[in-house]
């Protein structure tokens, strides 16, 4: 079990982290303060943990619930998936600083359609492939495939745009 | 669309955790546990790895419990177990809301270890006290350091506020109803009325509801 956790840790934390990221208006210590708390949530339920769900599915289920409670303590009712990749802070001022071309792509991905940007996130910022998408979104391989492709070629008429 | 991905990798890496926020949080997670499954690798080191397996399932659930339970207090065997995983709790909140709600809980904790105590006629170790006393302190300081930079985090501060108000006057009330010497209610009564007054004298942006 202790190896287990481990390798789970291990495996998991990134894509973690990223996902919480993108939803607390980048800033980095409520990343980290969420993203370990999610962990040690997923450490003393570990024992219990039914392999068969899925790990991706459960870690990402408890992270997305830890960014809801986080927002709902700040008693803001939002949709997590449409303030992702808002470069906003809390204070209005940006969190991060970021390289011009990298600021575009965020402010572009923020005018994607959640389901568009959700898409291009899983494939390439958290790493997952077609068949998880397809399986998160109960959906075929192919079609989400497709749907991506569409994602990507919006965004990047965004970021022409931008430019 | 080349470039796109490119600048989506920029992004993946711009985003990654910190490397010592990963590592801290891994030994603080797995740490000790990962050791032993490293050593468990000839016969001999495999029934040494099953018997610290086992040591170390009771050794979890005995801590599980020892954190969970207000009936580890103070003099306790497992009492300086409860305050380490407390501790190391407290290393992982980093942003100043969540440190102010961390010393918030722990002084929750250490009034209900009290309450423990008076439910079943324990008396009140000097200890005890000073660790009330002193769980008491840190949260009032923490409230007082939140700054109210922003929004969210005034009514945090405010919500924080009012939730230290009624369970330091619920613990008031709990410590008025039981049958300790009254003496020693009015030591508890100064501590809380004490904490009450610096609360209340916090400022709060936000709207008290």
């Amino acid at each position: 079990m202790a190896g287990d956790f481990a390798k789970f840790y291990d495996q998991h934390l990134d894509a973690v982290y990223r996902f919480v990221y993108f939803r607390v208006s980048n800033n980095r210590a409520l990343a980290e303060d969420i993203t370990a708390d999610v962990f040690t949530s997923a450490l003393a339920a570990f024992e219990s943990f039914d392999p068969s769900r899925g790990e991706k599915a459960w870690i990402m289920t408890i992270a997305r619930n830890k960014v809801i409670n986080h927002w709902r303590d700040k008693k803001e009712a939002i949709d997590i998936d449409e303030i992702a990749f808002s470069l906003e802070g809390e204070n209005g001022l940006d969190n991060v600083e970021s390289a011009d071309d990298i600021r575009h792509l965020r402010e572009a991905m923020a005018q994607l359609k959640p389901h568009e940007r959700a898409l291009i996130e899983q494939k390439y910022l958290l790493g997952y492939r077609y068949k998880e998408i397809a399986k998160n979104m109960e959906k075929q391989p192919g079609a989400v495939r497709v749907e991506t492709y569409r994602a990507m070629k919006k965004l990047k008429e965004l970021m022409k745009i931008h430019v | 669309m080349i470039f796109l991905k490119f600048k989506l990798k920029r992004l993946r890496r711009e985003s990654a955790p910190d490397a010592a926020f990963k590592v801290a949080l891994r030994s603080r997670l797995v740490g000790s546990q990962q050791t032993l499954a490293y050593r468990a690798s000839t016969p001999a080191m495999r029934y040494a790895f099953a018997t610290s397996a086992l040591i170390l399932v009771v050794f979890f659930g005995t801590t599980s419990y020892a954190y969970a339970s207000s009936a580890v207090t103070e003099g306790d065997a497992l009492y300086p177990v409860k305050t380490k995983i407390e501790a190391l709790e407290g290393r992982l909140k980093k942003s100043p809301e969540a440190q102010a709600r961390f010393r918030a809980k722990i002084m929750n904790r250490r009034m209900r270890e009290v309450v423990h105590r008076l439910r079943h006629d324990e008396p009140l170790a000097p200890r005890t006290v000073a660790g009330l006393a002193q769980a008491m302190n840190m949260s009032v300081a923490e409230l007082d350091d939140l700054r109210q930079d922003e929004a969210g985090r005034a009514l945090i501060k405010t919500e924080i506020k009012l939730k230290m108000i009624e369970s330091l006057t619920d613990f008031r009330s709990r410590v008025e109803l039981s049958d300790m010497p009254e003496e020693q209610k009015d030591k508890l009564y100064k501590l809380i009325d004490f904490r009450l007054r610096n609360i209340e004298r916090i400022e709060t942006t936000a709207p008290l509801e």
